[in-house]
């Protein structure tokens, strides 16, 4: 299968691979895993005390496609409150990377992740 | 002949449970097939030669199914449930998932050193948590009523655990060649 070229310059550059302290009170730390290919992804997010995510991380293993979603995800949060960051779709992110139909659950497991993540972050903020 | 109203457990004579004796089924698999070879309807008409074609795809199908400890799982469940989880799906379960990378963070650490034994150690460790997984899964199916959510959990589980495994193959085949 022919990946695009935005894929293959996520996934040969990565963006923000790497991980945060997982018990800081400013991180919110998302784990999901899609079980019919057995990826694994964890983005994790450092927010400031406006609520704007100053910074994202992630680690995934999995196809090319997971890790260009998962990388492209991180760079798209930046920047954005925590409730904006959860209104990110998967059809967005499939739509930027030319995923075929079968690599589309890559993005929906990045969707899944950010979710995670922000639902983490305002757990330990007792929201 | 079997009947192709048949599941794959009946195909093979057998009661739907996830215990299965491979090699038994390794051997049941080869007097079905001959039993059904084409070769044998040689002389019958064309239609009895396309049936004994039918009748090896769906013997080769079913036991491609049982022998393998996830698909045959995943058959069970949705035999005695109906529920489906062959499907694409994410499942949301910190600590397991937690592991799960650091395995894989584990074998990367272990494919950039090159050691091809304490790559085959952690095949050993991989292959002991599969077993005990495949011994709950066996446990879990035998219970009745049947516990649905766990059967769908252990099956994820199962499935990542082979996930490693089949990545440590590979990363076999690059250590040696």
């Amino acid at each position: 299968m022919a990946y695009s070229e935005k894929v293959i310059d996520h996934y040969e550059n990565p963006r923000n691979v790497g991980s945060f302290e997982k018990t800081d009170i400013s991180i919110g730390t998302g784990m999901v895993g899609a079980p019919a290919c057995g990826d694994v992804m964890k983005l994790q997010i450092k927010v400031n005390e406006q609520g704007i995510i100053e910074d994202a991380k992630f680690k995934t293993y999995g196809c090319g496609s997971a890790i260009a979603s998962s990388s492209l995800i991180t760079e798209w949060v930046k920047g954005k409150t925590v409730d904006e960051a959860q209104t990110i779709k998967n059809t967005q992110i499939a739509e930027e990377l030319a995923l075929p139909p079968v690599k589309i659950h890559c993005s929906v497991l990045a969707e899944d992740a950010i979710k995670a993540a922000v639902k983490d972050y305002k757990e330990k903020h007792g929201q | 002949m079997a009947n192709s109203q048949q599941n794959y457990f009946e195909m093979f004579g057998l009661e739907p449970n996830f215990s299965i004796d491979i090699p038994k089924l390794s051997s049941k698999l080869r007097t079905l097939l001959n039993s059904v070879h084409p070769d044998r309807f040689a002389s019958s008409g064309a239609q009895q030669q396309m049936l004994s074609m039918q009748k090896t795809t769906q013997l080769n199908d079913a036991f491609a199914v049982l022998k393998n400890p996830v698909k045959r799982a995943q058959y069970l469940l949705h035999l005695k449930t109906g529920i489906d989880t062959a499907k694409d799906h994410t499942v949301n379960d910190p600590e397991f998932l937690m592991q799960q990378l650091e395995l894989r963070e584990e074998l990367e650490d272990i494919v950039a050193g090159g050691n091809i034994s304490r790559l085959n150690q952690f095949a050993d460790k991989i292959s002991e948590l599969e077993e005990s997984q495949e011994e709950q899964m066996s446990e879990l199916f035998a219970r009745q009523p049947l516990n649905t959510e766990e059967l769908e959990k252990a099956i994820y589980k199962l499935q990542f655990l082979h996930k490693t495994l089949s990545d440590i193959e590979q990363a076999e085949d690059k250590l040696l060649s």
